[in-house]
């Protein structure tokens, strides 16, 4: 194999190994975008408050009801 | 010598390509996570996409009537977040629910709570009520479905359980949610908690 074979098979290395890592994110984003949207439109979410009181009871001291 | 030549010239032009594609792939990582860049030698447009937010808050989250009790003299109490305190002794409170629309979008809203006024308030199930009502902070804050009212006090837990209240709650804006409750002489005693949740989703 002489200089130019060689440079050229590194240069073909180096590309393929560009075009799988590029391949490979595109797709990993078509599919992160896709999931996103899906998340923002579809999804049902919540939130809470508390209503709270004390009831003292008004016959209190009393037998049978009387107060 | 001529066949070498034609190699190294297609190796080149597939590592172009694999750069050119890469400088796209760039590019796409870029929008991806919402990042602006530009460059213009004259003029230019920047486009800008805004990810779409739903979020809703409770900014007071918490009704609290205090303690009382039932005037002897009375049958039943009614006191409400509106400050009004009838034939009972808790002091007048005027704290509601405040809910904001903290995203970017419209939302949905639905309310319901945990227990309905028997398993809340107790007592003669056809006097004892449990009851909210759906008010806008700023005008036209929240968009009512057809069928529901702002302003207007309705029962919890009737059905539907969870009611739609509000059909566009439009982003920035506030709802205040006031509480009412009528309290028999005969009801649940001691410290009574119940939890309301508003669900949502983008309209």
């Amino acid at each position: 194999m002489n200089e130019k074979q060689r440079l050229a098979v590194i240069l073909l290395v180096i590309a393929i190994i560009l075009l799988v890592t590029s391949v490979v994110i595109e797709i990993s984003i078509a599919g992160a975008q896709k999931a996103r949207e899906e998340d923002s439109k579809g999804r049902v979410s919540e939130a809470t408050g508390v209503v709270q009181l004390e009831i003292l009871s008004s016959k209190e001291g009393g037998v049978n009801g009387e107060g | 010598m001529g066949r070498d030549n034609y190699l190294v010239f297609t190796a080149l032009l597939v590592f172009s390509f694999s750069l050119f594609n890469l400088a796209s792939t760039y590019n796409l990582i870029i929008n991806f996570g919402s990042a602006v860049t530009g460059f213009a030698t004259d003029s230019g447009v920047v486009n800008l996409t805004v990810g779409s937010v739903v979020s809703i808050n409770f900014t007071n989250a918490s009704v609290n009537f205090g303690s009382g009790e039932v005037n002897s003299s009375a049958t039943f109490a009614t006191i409400n977040t509106l400050g009004s305190v009838v034939n009972g002794t808790w002091a007048p409170e005027t704290l509601k629910f405040l809910i904001i629309n903290l995203g970017n979008e419209n939302a949905t809203l639905n309310f319901s709570s945990g227990k309905n006024a028997s398993t809340f308030i107790g007592g003669n199930v056809s006097i004892a009520s449990y009851q909210y009502n759906v008010s806008n902070v700023e005008t036209g804050a929240c968009v009512p479905p057809a069928g529901f009212s702002l302003g207007t006090f309705y029962e919890v837990n009737t059905t539907p359980v969870s009611r739609e209240i509000c059909a566009d709650f439009l982003p920035g804006k506030n709802i205040t949610i006031d509480i009412k409750l009528v309290i028999p002489d005969n009801s649940n005693l001691g410290i009574l908690t119940d939890t309301v949740t508003i669900t949502y989703e983008a309209s």
